[in-house]
């Protein structure tokens, strides 16, 4: 047995550990060893995979919806100019694929990612009936449901709540964001949401009584008087496993400052050893600084499956520009972020532990519309970037001919790319997160 | 289900209920008085309407003529640059766009800043809260509009309706220039119409998701054509030959429509009455409202023809409104915490800066909602996060710089005071003078003599509860360690944070 089989309340193993490495930041092995613990403990299944053989998943969401057409470009398609007009990127600009397609002019370093064989481009991306609702869209991407279903949960919130069953880690998923998706929406284990480290802790001077307080109130003991008795799986989960629809707000409550207390904990921890040889991110935009933090937490060895970050902007109804201008700036910031977390990554010998995944709601018309701009669309292409990724092109550039009242036809369900990703990526049977089965793409080598 | 509660059965718990949802609270000083009016004249009292008393005076440069001169101004300077077509005269506009968009940018601040005042401020609080569930419903942002005066327009729009009539403000939000701006309808014309506010018109402020096909989409769309912005004036007005005079077939009508005809149609579908009817549910009285009540308030929707003031009356004088199981049911939004927290430490000079950064760190920076279908609410707000980053605030407003937490600060000035030392120095003073709790007024040395009663004080003011024994043990603890004397105000002002850095706390 671990020395933490005497931790048998929730409230002595805040006080006798965590709490501690909130004051003295400098143990993070003894964290990492009481988490991991803890995790095997839990009525003997398999903690989720730490260390050097992890897999990692790092969700980009290009938000608003990124007109796909001005991303992969069938640049030697006439019908692709006649609609496009003025918006259209001429053939000398895009970075060729073939002799058909090819990449925007500011997409160089997903160029370069997809020569070496490390960038999946999957085209036609998109579900049947499509909703043009920006909410709505983004809310069946999120759940990964079919258009005319709904979900209190997200796929990722799924993901978690089957990674996590019996060996709670409240650090599953990572959202670099004040509000966290509703991907991450999940029934007992839904991630957490920061906007820095530095922040992520409860700020109180040093009294320790206080302190005591504080963790009795944030980890009260519900339904024990004394506490004694409390099990060790008790730690993340709801107290009663209660089905949280029907938990009440004040459980939720409780349940989120629990995790808050030893997450906290986790991750000042482990971000305060990071910083070494750290390539060069581009200055400001808040992509490339949350990917750098994305990969001092993979470095670090915090135990995070899932890491989510957000690229907003791509609701280009007007003046979305052609070769220059919003969209092509919009696509410059995510592909410099993008190369400077690959080359990080690579540089600290971690670029075979993670793929990245981008996505969008959907991607605009056809045709532009009277601002110089382009109206909500629907399918459109996906990245997936990564060490072990099976670089190429997959699915099928959408006909530009051949549309669905003006829009054109997806030609693979998103959902085979989650489905492929939690198969093959996270080890996870993808029926159990989707609902049922979905055609699989040879995405991982 | 809407049966009035009897006018005797009303206890001060009720009436800080009454005040938490249908304003932001109050000191108990405030509890106790409108504990004193009863039931009916109390809920009389918050639905007589707007009173400008009291409001903080409106910014200088919310003004038409003010504002008309200055976008003839900026229309000029632009005609002239770019009808010079020089290198140096493009460099110029550059230039002067970016002044002005500076410019924007602390004007909205301080827009947010006056709202917030005056949320904290006024006598009528029903009415700024109405009108901050109709800027959370009609969701326009200043990210896309980028006009702070039209966006202060349609707050005073939205306040001037707060309670009035739902379709009488859904026709003036057609045209009201921010939301046409937001959702593009100022640049839709009959060869292009655009779909946008047509779309969000059904799936977001009228019918919800599914009641509409997108042929109807498409029809509205062509009837909201038409519509364009006398920019100088801050207007919209109707231009005849943009407008699509065609028949559209509209839920199952058909007519040469415009916009009105659109918004009528809305209105007399059989969705709309619950869908409003759910939102204000969900709004006042729980996350997850009951069929049963929603089905009651959309009859009394229809009962009143859509006006707002007799269906909250009725809602706030039923027993239903006030039974235990939804007493502190619903997680504070960020601006519910940030207000009901000054009434409940009696911060009556918070920092504007201080106020907007908190907004902003907690997800609810006022005319920046993410999107157009508002703030997702409920427990959308919480994360271990920001409930971290609530708690850390809480210790700043109890005990200012000393609390150790540095909240973000939103300024307006054009050279923010943290830009130099002196500033700096000067916004640090104020920090510690104004953003602090003056504990020893909040609980004076004859409260502190006995810890139970000190302990129920505070219980009144933060939680507006008397806690039971196992709820009340952590607080009690503290003070019990704290040595046998009566507690000194640091200890009450540690005392005070820790209340707030509570589950408990974010509920009202």
């Amino acid at each position: 047995m671990p020395e933490t089989a005497s931790l048998r309340t929730r409230r002595e193993f805040l006080r006798s550990s965590l709490l501690g490495a909130g004051t003295a930041c400098s143990m993070p092995g003894f964290v990492a060893g009481t988490i991991a613990a803890l995790q095997h403990q839990a009525d003997g299944r398999p903690a989720p995979a730490t260390g050097p053989d992890s897999r990692i998943l790092v969700v980009v969401q290009l938000a608003g919806g990124n007109d796909g057409l001005n991303t992969v470009v069938p640049f030697a398609d006439d019908a692709y100019h006649r609609a496009r007009g003025p918006l259209a990127l001429p053939a000398r600009s895009v970075l060729k694929l073939d002799d058909t397609t090819g990449l925007a002019p500011a997409l160089t370093g997903l160029r370069a990612l997809y020569d070496l064989g490390e960038a999946a481009i999957v085209e036609g991306v998109g579900y049947p009936n499509p909703n043009r609702s920006h909410f709505r869209s983004t809310e069946i991407w999120q759940c990964a449901t079919d258009a005319d279903a709904h979900s209190g949960t997200g796929w990722l919130g799924r993901y978690f709540d089957h990674a996590c069953a019996g060996a709670p880690n409240p650090t599953i998923g990572i959202s670099l964001s004040d509000q966290a998706p509703q991907a991450f929406r999940a029934l007992h284990h839904p991630g957490i949401a920061m906007s820095s480290p530095e922040m992520y802790r409860w700020i109180h001077g040093r009294d320790s009584a206080l302190e005591e307080a504080f963790a009795a109130l944030n980890a009260p003991e519900t339904g024990e008087p004394d506490g004694s008795g409390a099990s060790i799986d008790m730690l993340a989960g709801s107290p009663s496993a209660s089905d949280p629809p029907s938990e009440n707000p004040l459980a939720f409550l409780e349940r989120t400052a629990l995790n808050a207390q030893l997450s906290s904990a986790q991750v000042r921890a482990i971000t305060a050893k990071a910083g070494a040889s750290e390539a060069a991110y581009p200055a400001g935009g808040r992509l490339a600084q949350s990917l750098r933090l994305v990969a001092r937490m993979i470095a670090g060895g915090l135990p995070a499956r899932v890491y989510y970050v957000s690229h907003g902007g791509f609701d280009t109804h007007h003046n979305q520009g052609g070769e220059r201008g919003t969209h092509q700036n919009l696509l410059r910031q995510f592909d410099e972020a993008l190369t400077a977390f690959v080359t990080d990554l690579k540089n600290k010998g971690l670029f075979d532990q993670v793929a990245l995944m981008t996505f969008s709601e959907f991607g605009r018309r056809v045709h532009p519309n009277g601002s110089r701009g382009t109206d909500h669309g629907t399918a459109a292409p996906v990245f997936v970037v990564g060490g072990r990724v099976r670089g190429g092109r997959y699915g099928h550039a959408p006909s530009l001919t051949d549309l669905d009242r003006g829009d054109l036809r997806h030609s693979v369900d998103f959902r085979s790319v989650y489905a492929s990703l939690l198969r093959e990526w996270l080890d996870t049977p993808p029926g159990s997160v989707l609902g049922r089965d979905f055609p699989v793409l040879p995405l991982i080598g | 289900m809407l049966e009035p509660a009897p006018a005797d059965d009303w206890s001060i718990e009720d009436a800080a209920h009454l005040l938490n949802r249908a304003g932001f609270g109050g000191p108990p000083d405030t509890l106790r008085e409108w504990h004193s009016l009863g039931r009916t004249a109390a809920v009389a009292r918050l639905l007589k309407g707007p009173e400008a008393a009291g409001a903080p005076a409106l910014p200088r440069w919310f003004d038409p003529d003010a504002y008309r001169t200055r976008i003839t101004t900026q229309l000029e300077e632009r005609r002239k640059l770019q009808a010079s077509g020089e290198a140096e005269a493009r460099e110029e506009a550059r230039q002067l766009q970016r002044r002005h968009a500076m410019k924007d940018r602390q004007q909205a601040t301080e827009a947010a800043g006056w709202w917030l005042d005056r949320l904290f401020t006024t006598p009528a609080p029903l009415v700024e809260k109405m009108t901050l569930f109709w800027h959370g419903h009609f969701a326009t942002s200043i990210a896309k509009v980028k006009d702070p005066y039209l966006m202060l327009q349609q707050n005073e729009l939205f306040r001037r309706h707060a309670l009035g009539n739902v379709r009488a403000l859904t026709r003036e939000v057609v045209r009201d220039p921010a939301m046409m701006i937001y959702l593009d309808t100022h640049r839709s014309t009959r060869r292009h119409p655009n779909e946008n506010f047509a779309r969000e018109l059904m799936e977001l402020f009228t019918l919800g998701e599914g009641r509409y096909s997108e042929d109807d989409v498409m029809a509205a769309a062509r009837a909201f054509t038409g519509l364009r912005i006398n920019r100088p004036l801050g207007r919209a007005f109707f231009h005849r030959p943009s407008w699509d005079p065609g028949t559209k077939e509209f839920l199952g009508r058909s007519g040469r429509f415009q916009a009105d005809d659109i918004v009528d149609i809305l209105f007399a579908e059989e969705a709309c009455a619950p869908f409003l009817a759910r939102k204000i549910a969900a709004f006042f009285i729980s996350d997850a409202p009951s069929d049963a009540l929603v089905t009651a308030i959309a009859a009394e929707f229809r009962r009143h023809d859509f006006e707002v003031a007799p269906v909250l009356h009725t809602v706030f004088r039923s027993t239903e409104f006030y039974r235990p199981e939804y007493r502190r049911s619903r997680i504070k939004s960020p601006v519910q915490f940030v207000v009901q927290s000054r009434h409940a430490l009696e911060l009556d000079s918070l920092p504007r800066a201080l106020q907007l950064g908190i907004l902003q760190l907690l997800g609810q920076s006022l005319f920046q909602p993410p999107n157009v279908a508002g703030w997702d609410g409920g427990r959308a707000w919480i994360t271990t996060h920001t409930l971290l980053a609530r708690y850390n605030i809480a210790g700043y407003l109890v005990k200012g710089p000393a609390s150790g937490f540095r909240p973000p600060l939103v300024h307006h000035r054009k050279a923010p005071a943290a830009n130099n030392r002196d500033g700096r120095e000067r916004l640090a003073r104020q920090l510690a003078r104004r953003a602090v709790a003056d504990v020893a007024a909040l609980a004076p040395p004859a409260l502190r003599q006995d810890r139970h009663s000190l302990l129920a004080a505070l219980e009144l003011r933060l939680f507006q509860e008397t806690l039971d024994e196992t709820a009340r043990r952590p607080f009690l603890e503290y003070l019990e360690q704290q040595g046998d004397g009566p507690p000194g105000p640091e200890t009450v002002a540690s005392l005070l944070h820790l209340m707030m850095s509570s589950p408990r706390y974010q509920l009202c």
